[in-house]
C-alpha cells in the first residue's frame, strides 16, 4: 500500500506520454524507412518561406502584445477589466475564420478594398502601377506577410498575458526608486529587465505555433509543409508524408522550448491574469491620462482578431444574397437573406455538427481536466514535477503529423473499432492539447499555498478530502482556465481532425473549413457565427456564476 | 511517561546543508516553551518536523510515548497526531467564511456548535459570515489561533504568529491565548521573535543558532545566566562586550577592566554587560569616553531614562545616565560595575 501513490503516478505518467507521443511515435516508425534526400527534395524554399512567416507572426505579436499589456496594467480598473476581457476574447477567435474575413475584406475582391480601390481611381484601365500590380499580383492578402499578420493578430494575447503577469508580479516600486536614481533612464533599464525577457519568451511561442499551422496559410494561398503533407495522406502516400513532417519538429522543439524556457525563467510560466491574481502593490493610473492610450491601444490590437472578422461575418449574414440552392458536400446551402434567416439557414445546416462538437468538446476537456488533476496531484507529491516538462515536447509536434500518425495507429484490423469512430478525435485532441490543459492545472494547483494544505492536515484530513475541501476550491479559477483552453482549442481543431473524423459523424470545426472553401455565402458565414457562439457557450454559466457571487457578496 | 513530546538527537538537512543539528528537548502537559533565534536559525524547521508535515534527517520525535517520526521517516502522519500549527502566514483557507474556518478543525470534535463558542470566545460572534477578504489583521489571528485550539490539540505549535501585529495587538493576542489555554492541558510551543512573547508566555525557552540547540533551559535560568551569546542577544539581557583574560577574575576590554566570576580561563572572551552595569565616574576611575548620543528610554515609573551611546576607541556602548547636565559630545568617564558574565558562542 505504502508504493501505490508510486505506481499510480508511473501508470498516469506512461498513459500521458502514450496519448501525446503515440502518434509522433508512429509517424517516426513509418518515416524511417523513406530517403529523406528524396523526399526534401524542393522543400527548403517553403521550410525557409514558412520559418519567414513564423518571424513575421511573432513580430507583430510583440508589437501588438507588449505596449497593449503596459498600458492596459497601468489603467484604471474599469479600463482594465473590458480592455482585457476584449484583449483575450481574441484568444477565442479561430485563426482562420480571421484569414477568411480578411480575404473577404482585404482580398482582390475584397468589400473594403474593392471599393477603396475605385475610390482612388483604380480600374481596369488604370495605369497607375499599384492597379496594375494589383491585378497581376493574387494581392496581399495572399501572401506570407499576410498570414504572419493574421497569425500574430490573433496570438498577441499570449504575448500580453505574460507582459502583463511579469508587470503584476513586479513591485513597481522598483519603478520609482529606478526614477529617484537615474530618471527616465533607469525605469527603462528596469522595465527591459522586467518586461523583455517574457515578451521575447512568449514571442518565440507564437513563433513556434504559427509554424504548425496549417489552415490559415491554406486559406491565403501560401505553400507550407503541413499543406504538402496533406498532399501526400490524400494521395495515400502516408509514409512520405510522415518524413515531410519531420524537418519541422526540431525548430518547434527548440522555439518552444526556448521560449517555454525564458517564460519559466521570468516566473511567467502560468496565465495568471487569467486565474485573477491579485498583485502586491501597484501603482495604477487614473482618469483619462491612463485610460485612453489603454482603450486605444486595445482597439488598434483587436482590429485583426476581432473588428475584421465580426465586420467581415455581419457584413456577409446582413447583404449577401445567395440565388439558388445549392449543393455543398454532405451539406445542402438553404435560400436566405438578412440575418435572421441567415442564422436559421445555418443552424439547419449544422446544427448536429454544432450539438456534437458542443458534447464532444465538453466531455474531452472535462476527462482531460480530471486527468490532469490526478497526474499533477501524484507528481507533485512524489517530486516528479520534472517529468511533466516531457510532455511541453507533444505541443511541438505538428496537427498533421498528430493526424497522420493516428492513422498510422487505428486505422487496421484491431484498432478499426477506435478509429471510426469519434475516439480517435478524442485522441487527437488529447495528443495536441492534454500539454496545455496539465500545464495549466499543474500551475492552479501550484499557486494553492503549501501551507493551507498542511493546516487542512493537521485538522485530521486525509489526502483525498484535502484535495476536495482545500486544493480544489482554492484552484478553481486556474483550473476552470485549463478546462476552457481545452474546450476552445478542441472545438475550433481543424487540421488533424479534418484528416480522422469518422465520416457520418462531422465535428463544426472541419464543416465550417470545407464551408469557407466553397464561397462567400450568408449562411456560410453564420456558421461561422455558430462556431463563435459554440467556444463562447461556455463562457455563459461562468458569467452567471460571477454575477451570482457578486450579488451574493 | 508524563511526557508530551520528546525530541531526541534530531536534525535536518536541506540540499545537503544542515538547517538543524542535535536538538533534544522535551515537553510535559500544560507546559510553555518559547523557541527563540536569529532569523534562520532552525525554528520553523523544528514546528514541522514535530508537525510532521516533513520527515527528519536524524534523530526522533516521540509524541505522548509514541515515536512519530525518526530518520527519513515519517512514523504516523500528521493528521493522527493531534498537533495543531499556527503558521506564520496564518494559512487561512480563502475559500470559507470565519465560522467555516473553525468549523473546518471541529469537524468531529463539537462541529458547528463548538466552532460558534470558540468563535464567541474569540470576540468575533458577530463575524461569523464575513468571508476571509473582509477580515482585518487581528481578526485574521484570532481565527488561525481559535481554528487551532478547535482541533483540541495535546500540542499547539504557533509560528511567529503575532509577527505582523503592532504591539498593542500583540498584548491583547497574548492575552486571549492565555485565558484560552489556562483550562486546558495543551502543551503550547512558541517560536517567535519577540522577547515580549516568551517572556508573557512561556515558563522555558529553547535558543536556536544555526540549527545548533545552544540553550534549553527554564525561562528564570536563561535569564540569570543565558550561557551563550544567542541566549543573550535573543532575550535582549544587555550589551555584548569582547574582551581578554587578565586573569580567572578580570579581564580587559576597550572600556576598562572588569571583573568576572571565578575560574575564567585565559584567551579572548565575549561578556555580557546588563544594562545597570556600566555608569559615569568620577576621574581618575574608569576610561576616557565621548559621549556620541542621548536616547531617551520610558521606564515603569513615570522617570524618563536617559542613555547615553558612548565612544572608546571606535567602540560604541549605552550607558544610563542620571547627571541631566550631560550632552552629546561631551567627554566623560566611565567603568563597567560589578561581574560581567562569559557568554559561549
Amino acid at each position: 500500500m505504502k508504493r501505490l501513490p508510486e505506481i499510480l503516478a508511473v501508470i498516469a505518467v506512461t498513459f500521458a506520454v502514450a496519448v501525446v507521443f503515440s502518434p509522433l511515435a508512429a509517424t517516426l516508425t513509418r518515416a524511417g524507412a523513406h530517403s529523406l534526400a528524396e523526399v526534401f527534395h524542393g522543400l527548403g524554399a517553403t521550410l525557409a518561406g514558412s520559418t519567414a512567416t513564423a518571424l513575421a507572426s511573432a513580430f507583430v505579436a510583440l508589437l501588438l502584445g507588449a505596449p497593449l499589456a503596459i498600458l492596459v496594467e497601468r489603467s484604471g480598473r474599469r479600463t482594465r477589466f473590458l480592455c482585457s476581457a476584449l484583449g483575450l476574447a481574441v484568444l477565442m477567435v479561430p485563426p482562420y475564420i480571421v484569414a477568411e474575413s480578411s480575404i473577404v475584406l482585404f482580398g482582390p475582391a475584397g468589400k473594403i478594398s474593392r471599393p477603396v480601390a475605385a475610390l482612388l481611381g483604380f480600374g481596369p484601365h488604370s495605369t497607375n502601377p499599384f492597379e496594375i500590380a494589383r491585378f497581376a499580383a493574387p494581392g496581399f492578402v495572399y501572401s506570407r506577410a499576410a498570414v504572419g499578420i493574421v497569425m500574430g493578430g490573433c496570438l498577441f494575447p499570449i504575448v500580453a498575458l505574460a507582459v502583463a503577469s511579469a508587470f503584476r508580479r513586479t513591485d513597481l516600486r522598483v519603478f520609482e526608486s529606478a526614477r529617484l536614481a537615474q530618471g527616465r533612464r533607469g525605469v527603462l533599464q528596469v522595465a527591459a529587465h522586467v518586461l523583455v525577457p517574457p515578451a521575447l519568451g512568449a514571442a518565440l511561442l507564437v513563433f513556434a505555433v504559427t509554424l504548425t499551422e496549417f489552415a490559415v496559410p491554406q486559406l491565403l494561398r501560401v505553400r507550407t509543409i503541413g499543406e504538402a503533407v496533406y498532399e501526400q495522406i490524400q494521395e495515400g502516400e502516408l509514409a512520405t508524408a510522415a518524413a515531410l513532417g519531420l524537418p519541422l519538429l526540431p525548430v518547434v522543439v527548440a522555439a518552444g522550448a526556448l521560449g517555454a524556457f525564458i517564460l519559466a525563467r521570468s516566473r511567467i510560466a502560468s496565465l495568471s491574469v487569467l486565474e485573477g491574481e491579485v498583485p502586491k502593490y501597484i501603482d495604477r493610473g487614473i482618469g483619462l491620462k491612463a485610460n485612453a492610450p489603454a482603450a486605444i491601444m486595445t482597439l488598434v490590437a483587436v482590429i485583426p482578431g476581432l473588428i475584421v472578422p465580426f465586420t467581415s461575418l455581419t457584413w456577409l449574414v446582413t447583404a449577401a444574397k445567395l440565388p439558388q440552392t445549392s449543393a455543398i458536400g454532405t451539406h445542402k446551402l438553404l435560400r436566405a437573406a438578412g440575418f435572421m434567416p441567415s442564422l436559421r439557414g445555418a443552424w439547419e445546416l449544422a446544427h448536429d455538427d454544432a450539438l456534437r462538437t458542443i458534447l464532444l468538446a465538453g466531455f474531452g476537456a472535462t476527462l482531460a481536466t480530471t486527468f490532469a488533476i490526478i497526474l499533477v496531484r501524484l507528481t507533485s507529491r512524489l517530486r516528479w514535477r520534472p517529468v511533466l516538462g516531457i510532455l511541453g515536447a507533444g505541443l511541438a509536434v505538428p496537427a498533421a503529423l498528430v493526424g497522420l500518425g493516428l492513422i498510422i495507429l487505428w486505422d487496421h484490423g484491431w484498432g478499426a473499432a477506435i478509429y471510426q469512430g469519434l475516439p480517435v478525435v478524442l485522441l487527437a485532441w488529447f495528443a495536441r492539447f492534454l500539454p496545455v490543459a496539465i500545464f495549466l492545472t499543474q500551475g492552479a494547483l501550484a499557486r494553492v499555498p503549501h501551507e493551507l494544505e498542511s493546516a487542512a492536515a493537521l485538522a485530521g484530513r486525509k489526502p483525498f478530502e484535502r484535495l476536495i475541501s482545500v486544493v480544489l476550491p482554492n484552484a478553481t479559477p486556474g483550473l476552470v482556465a485549463a478546462w476552457l483552453a481545452m474546450y476552445v482549442l478542441s472545438a475550433t481543431e481543424f487540421s488533424a481532425t479534418l484528416l480522422i473524423a469518422p465520416p457520418g459523424s462531422p465535428l463544426l470545426a472541419p464543416s465550417v473549413v470545407n464551408l469557407m472553401r466553397r464561397g462567400q455565402e450568408p449562411e456560410i458565414a453564420a456558421c461561422q457565427f455558430l462556431l463563435l457562439a459554440v467556444i463562447a457557450l461556455p463562457l455563459i454559466p461562468l458569467a452567471i456564476s460571477r454575477l451570482a457571487r457578486k450579488g451574493i457578496s | 511517561m508524563n511526557e508530551i513530546l520528546r525530541v531526541t538527537g534530531l536534525g535536518q538537512t536541506y540540499h545537503g546543508v544542515p538547517v538543524l543539528q542535535d536538538v533534544d528537548f522535551s515537553a510535559g502537559p500544560g507546559e510553555r516553551l518559547a523557541v527563540l533565534g536569529p532569523s534562520g536559525s532552525g525554528k520553523t524547521t523544528l514546528l514541522r518536523l514535530i508537525a510532521g508535515l516533513e520527515a527528519p534527517r536524524r534523530g526522533e520525535i516521540a509524541i505522548a510515548g509514541r515515536p512519530v517520526s525518526r530518520a527519513s521517516e515519517v512514523l504516523l502522519a500528521p493528521e493522527h497526531r493531534e498537533v495543531a500549527l499556527v503558521f506564520q502566514g496564518l494559512a487561512l483557507f480563502p475559500h470559507l467564511n470565519a465560522l467555516d474556518q473553525i468549523a473546518f478543525a471541529a469537524r468531529g470534535r463539537g462541529g458547528i456548535p463548538q466552532a460558534k463558542s470558540l468563535l464567541e470566545r474569540i470576540g468575533l460572534g458577530h463575524r461569523a459570515n464575513a468571508p476571509l477578504d473582509q477580515l482585518s489583521g487581528g481578526e485574521r489571528q484570532r481565527i488561525a489561533l481559535a481554528r487551532a485550539l478547535a482541533q483540541e490539540p495535546r500540542l499547539l505549535l504557533m509560528d511567529e504568529p503575532f509577527a505582523s501585529l503592532d504591539d498593542e495587538k500583540r498584548a491583547e493576542m497574548r492575552d486571549l491565548l492565555r485565558s484560552l489555554l489556562e483550562k486546558h492541558e495543551t502543551t503550547l510551543i512558541l517560536v517567535t521573535h519577540s522577547r515580549e512573547d516568551a517572556l508573557d508566555l512561556a515558563r522555558r525557552v529553547i535558543v536556536l543558532e544555526r540549527g545548533q540547540q545552544v540553550a534549553c533551559d527554564a525561562l528564570e535560568t536563561v535569564l540569570t545566566r543565558p550561557g551563550h551569546i544567542a541566549a543573550a542577544r535573543a532575550l535582549g539581557l544587555g550589551q555584548i562586550v569582547e574582551g581578554a583574560a587578565l586573569s580567572d577574575r578580570t579581564a580587559q576590554t576597550p572600556f576598562g577592566i572588569v571583573n568576572l566570576p571565578a575560574g575564567a580561563k585565559p584567551g579572548r572572551l565575549r561578556l555580557l554587560v546588563r544594562p545597570g552595569q556600566p555608569s559615569l565616574v568620577l576621574e581618575p576611575a574608569g576610561v576616557d569616553a565621548e559621549i556620541v548620543s542621548l536616547e531617551l528610554r520610558p521606564s515603569d515609573a513615570r522617570e524618563i531614562l536617559r542613555v547615553a551611546v558612548v565612544r572608546v576607541a571606535g567602540n560604541l556602548l549605552r550607558v544610563f545616565v542620571r547627571d541631566r547636565s550631560v550632552s552629546a559630545g561631551d567627554r566623560v568617564r566611565i567603568a563597567i560595575q560589578g561581574e560581567c558574565e562569559i557568554l559561549e558562542g
